[in-house]
């Protein structure tokens, strides 16, 4: 293939691209996203090809992104028909293309059943793809994040080929405005309105940077993306950069990601030698250079300011704003700066519409776009769910449906696991109680409820996590996250973290609580970014929601949910049957007992590691805490 | 451009920040970061005031970071504004416990009890000593180490300061003197490092000058050489003087004398 | 018009008035700061006094290596003085004045200069003879 000179040469080469694309014809898809990567893709992968050559098939293998239902991985999914296998290995290979592929027989023992043993065979019927909404993931599972060819085939850089080709960079700007785009990344501030913000700055130089420095623990959905769609978010960088009039783009990933560092890469020299990046990019006088950047893993650096600082050589430190990078970034200049889903959100917005794209979602944005939320939004959905991965779905939608329908509900729900709380917005996000279950899930619904979008990671929790305790591991995560520059982050996340851990020990003080809240009260008005402002929210929406769980773990040194070791006591009660299994788990040998008899637990060599708990399907070990094993003890 | 403090008219220059305006016109706001001769760093969050914004949604932010704008109204002495610097002196206080600065911050704004964990550090972490030692001093021999709670401001891995050159100003900037830094006759102690100090070269007394600041020094000016900076202050003075005393002889004319 | 500092040493015996007029204009905590001016008695034959203070030089060494710019001119009197807000006392402007007219004030180790009283200089005020003058 040879350099595009002309819009109008793109726009014929994708349009041909995509009327060559069979839709009838078989396809092979396997995610080989990091997680299935983990559980061996790779493998299996190679067992498709050599099973396929063996037996002469016109079947394509196509190794694709993440499809986002990590849990059960490797995935399969096989084209035209829609049919899902999940954990497959290399041995279900031939068994797969004989069968299915070639006889059109199922394979039960592949298939994915729910929590009630009910099967599903295509993959959108799985109630886990059912109810998302996909725009950003639309290509994952349908193309190899590697070849520009199968990005061409599924419409992509048709939406470049336009704007360059058809549009004033004004036109952008006010397309992205009309769309309502919010940032993907935590703050939720309207795309188009810093695009338009540094497309009004003045400077000699514009820069661009594309935020991939995630760091929420549990959340990996820039990750796959860059992973298994570079060419997505390269395409949506090189439409911002044609808008707000920058030259030289910078994507900041972080060096944990491999993967996604090669496939963006590889993305960014493919495009360079088609002459949709570097110099007169289509022929037009429009040049833009995009370069990658690898961090080091701080968390704080995925604060824009932070980020500018080390992509400039120097530390990691959030400054103060005023000025904006829109107005003085990096290295004093116009910068505009967006998330990694954001950027992947723009070239759907250019192909479908503004309309279309604020089609879905809440509030009006035809004013400003902060009048609500539009489009989708990835969540990585973990914890104590039954499916856990990444979900992309419409913003507005409850977080019941995403908990309770897509993720299937709460692990466990038949030894008794009910729902206690979701926390969102990563490490300084805030947990959310049942009560609000049915509330919409947007920027500002969640910023009300004292928690906030952050860049999308959802953690579910059960009624035997400690609400004390998730508060006491998120600011011990923020207390080394911390950049150490200003004085409430750094101290108040000391002093929080002082208390918290005093309290899970059950050496808490009542006034501790009046503390705590003067603490996250001072940390949220007077830090210097928003690393520090959000800090406190862990604590204070624990305090806010679940307060009598903080006050029983001070008053009776009692851990309520039975996860706070110290305080915390495990015996088997008389409904254990003797099954021995318990005894048999125990790593400590702690449990001695006879067949069929009751077994009792020697407290000296318990760690309460909870094993026995989880294993006993009798309900034979309780968990004793405060009072009660004082009480328990005199029995 | 005029702005409101605590209701006063004041008037400021485009680019001014509300600290530097307020003390100016003597009001006071506390503050350990702040030094007129950098730019505003906002890192220990001490001087807290309140913007008073439309349909009475205020602000609290700090002064020193604040910069001044037509119509800006800031209050000093809010309730919002005393309860969070008082929390944040109660942090500052729990990590330097005996700084006398601190102490008497506390008593000023009406800390009376200490609810936290003393953690019996020496240093604020203003960062002033690396912003001095690195933007005007331009030695570069300090810098912020470690994140979170295990920040410190040191020399780079917290070995001897290789490009430190004794001039001290990090010291003397420091607001709760926790530098050390040890003056002898013939030496300068500061940073792991032991200095030499340069002898006037007429009478032998010890100057406050190392010959590495010299050499920094010289750097910015190509009016000086090594031998005029290595006289002390009263030797410097009995030349000029005999040099005038010529001159009034009429032994040396003023141009002359004038190098 | 700008008044001029003018100096007379011929004039002068050097009795040192000048000297404690500017310890005293210039005190710190209510003592008397270190003279920005000294008299010197010189040898016969010519024995007489000699005031040493601040050239305030057209390009003032002392300015040109301070770092924070903390030595400005004052446009009004022609001053250079020091602005003590900026200044982080690092000591390059005393090495660097070849008069030795920048003095280190014992009391609190800070630097001192002439800075003409900010427009009355009290030495030429008290001045007994005229060798000092402002005018």
């Amino acid at each position: 293939m040879t350099k595009f000179t002309t819009p109008a040469q793109l726009t014929d080469h994708v349009a041909k691209a995509k009327a060559a694309r069979d839709p009838n014809k078989v396809r092979v898809s396997v995610c080989a996203g990091t997680g299935c990567k983990a559980s061996g893709a790779d493998a299996l992968i190679a067992a498709f090809q050599a099973e396929i050559e063996a037996r002469g098939l016109d079947v394509e293998v196509l190794s694709t992104g993440c499809h986002g239902f990590c849990e059960r991985g490797p995935l399969v999914v096989l084209h035209p028909s829609g049919v899902l296998y999940q954990k497959v290995k290399p041995r279900d290979v031939a068994d797969i293309l004989e069968k299915t592929v070639q006889k059109g027989e199922l394979l039960p023992r592949l298939q994915y059943r729910d929590e009630s043993r009910q099967i599903f065979e295509k993959e959108h019927d799985v109630p886990f793809y059912k109810h998302q909404e996909r725009i950003v993931f639309a290509m994952n599972g349908h193309i190899d994040p590697r070849s520009i060819d199968d990005y061409f085939s599924m419409g992509g850089y048709e939406a470049l080929g336009k704007v360059v080709g058809q549009m004033k960079p004004d036109q952008v700007v006010e397309e992205v405005i009309a769309s309502g785009l919010r940032g993907r990344g935590g703050a939720g501030f309207p795309a188009g309105w810093k695009w338009r913000f540094t497309r009004q700055a003045e400077g000699d130089r514009k820069y661009l940077i594309c935020n991939a420095d995630e760091g929420d623990p549990g959340a990996f959905m820039d990750r796959s993306v860059l992973e298994g769609n570079p060419h997505l978010v390269l395409e949506g960088m090189i439409i911002g950069a044609y808008a707000c009039g920058a030259s030289e783009g910078f994507i900041y990933v972080r060096n944990e990601y491999p993967m996604a560092v090669r496939h963006i890469e590889l993305a960014i020299a493919k495009a360079t030698e088609l002459g949709l990046l570097g110099q007169h990019i289509l022929g037009t006088d429009f040049s833009f250079n995009v370069h990658v950047n690898r961090g080091g893993g701080a968390f704080v650096c995925g604060e824009e300011t932070a980020l500018i600082a080390s992509i400039e050589g120097r530390r990691g430190s959030p400054r103060v704003r005023p000025p904006f990078p829109a107005q003085k970034g990096l290295w004093g200049k116009p910068t505009n700066i967006n998330n990694v889903e954001t950027w992947a959100n723009v070239p759907t917005i250019i192909n479908r519409g503004s309309a279309w794209f604020a089609g879905t979602g809440t509030g009006d944005v035809s004013k400003s776009p902060l009048g609500g939320s539009k489009g989708t939004k990835i969540f990585s959905l973990v914890g104590k769910v039954n499916n856990t991965g990444l979900v992309e779905v419409p913003m507005g939608i409850t977080l019941r449906k995403i908990v309770f329908d897509i993720g299937g509900g709460i692990k466990d729900s038949k030894k008794g696991r009910t729902f206690k709380a979701v926390q969102t917005g990563g490490p300084s996000g805030g947990c959310i109680p049942d009560a609000y279950l049915d509330n919409p899930v947007d920027f500002d619904e969640l910023a009300k409820l004292g928690s906030m979008m952050g860049s999308g990671g959802m953690i579910v929790m059960d009624d035997r996590t400690c609400m004390v305790e998730v508060a006491r591991y998120f600011v011990d995560f923020l207390k080394e996250e911390s950049c150490g520059k200003c004085t409430p982050c750094r101290e108040g996340l000391r002093a929080m973290s002082g208390i918290l851990n005093r309290m899970v020990r059950g050496q808490g003080r009542h006034e501790d609580l009046d503390l705590l809240e003067d603490l996250g009260r001072t940390m949220k008005t007077a830090s210097l970014c928003q690393l520090g402002q959000t800090a406190a929210n862990p604590v204070l929406s624990t305090l806010r929601y679940f307060r009598h769980e903080y006050v029983e773990h001070v008053d009776h040194a009692r851990c309520p949910a039975g996860q706070c070791i110290d305080l915390i006591e495990y015996r088997i009660n008389e409904q254990c049957t003797g099954c021995t299994i318990c005894a048999k788990k125990c790593p400590t040998g702690a449990i001695t007992g006879q067949n069929k008899e009751r077994h009792v637990l020697d407290q000296g060599k318990c760690v309460r590691c909870g094993v026995c708990f989880d294993v006993c399907n009798f309900n034979g070990v309780s968990i004793l805490s405060g009072p009660e094993i004082a009480g328990k003890a005199k029995e | 451009m005029d702005i409101l403090i605590n209701g006063k008219k004041v008037k400021t220059r485009k680019g001014e920040h509300v600290l530097e305006v307020a003390r100016r016109e003597g009001f006071e706001i506390p503050s350990l970061c702040h030094h007129a001769a950098l730019p505003p760093d906002g890192a220990c969050r001490l001087c807290l005031v309140e913007v008073e914004g439309p349909e009475g949604k205020n602000k609290v932010t700090t002064a020193c970071t604040l910069e001044v704008a037509q119509g800006l109204s800031v209050r000093l002495d809010t309730p919002e504004v005393a309860a969070n610097r008082k929390v944040v002196l109660e942090m500052l206080l729990a990590r330097v416990s005996d700084s006398p600065t601190l102490l008497k911050l506390a008593d000023k704004y009406g800390l009376l009890e200490m609810r936290l964990v003393p953690q019996g550090e020496k240093c604020v972490l203003c960062g002033l000593c690396a912003r001095v030692c690195t933007e005007l001093v331009g030695a570069k021999a300090l810098t912020m180490e470690g994140r979170g709670t295990e920040t410190y401001f040191q020399p780079p891995f917290g070995e001897p300061a290789k490009d430190c050159v004794g001039c001290g100003s990090c010291a003397f900037v420091c607001p709760v003197t926790c530098i050390e830094y040890k003056k002898t006759d013939r030496t300068i102690e500061i940073w792991g490092r032991t200095f030499e100090r340069l002898a006037c070269t007429e009478c032998g007394e010890p100057l406050d000058l190392t010959p590495e600041h010299r050499d920094l020094i010289r750097r910015r000016t190509d009016l000086l050489t090594p031998a005029e900076m290595q006289l002390c202050g009263g030797c410097e003075r009995r030349t000029t003087m005999k040099t005038m005393q010529r001159v009034v002889e009429g032994q040396q004319t003023l141009e002359t004398a004038r190098r | 018009m700008r008044k001029i500092y003018l100096v007379l040493p011929e004039k002068c015996t050097g009795c040192r008035t000048c000297e404690l007029s500017c310890a005293y204009s210039h005190q710190i905590d209510q003592q008397p700061g270190t003279p920005r001016i000294r008299a010197y008695n010189t040898k016969p034959p010519l024995e007489k006094g000699i005031p040493v203070v601040c050239f305030q030089c057209d390009r003032p060494a002392c300015q040109e290596v301070c770092p924070t710019k903390a030595l400005q001119r004052n446009l009004d009197t022609g001053a250079i003085s020091i602005d003590y807000d900026r200044c982080i006392n690092c000591h390059a402007c005393y090495a660097a004045c070849p008069f030795g007219n920048i003095h280190i004030d014992p009391i609190n180790t800070r630097v001192a200069k002439c800075d003409l009283c900010g427009g009355s200089p009290k030495c030429a005020l008290f001045c007994p003879t005229g060798a000092l003058s402002y005018k």
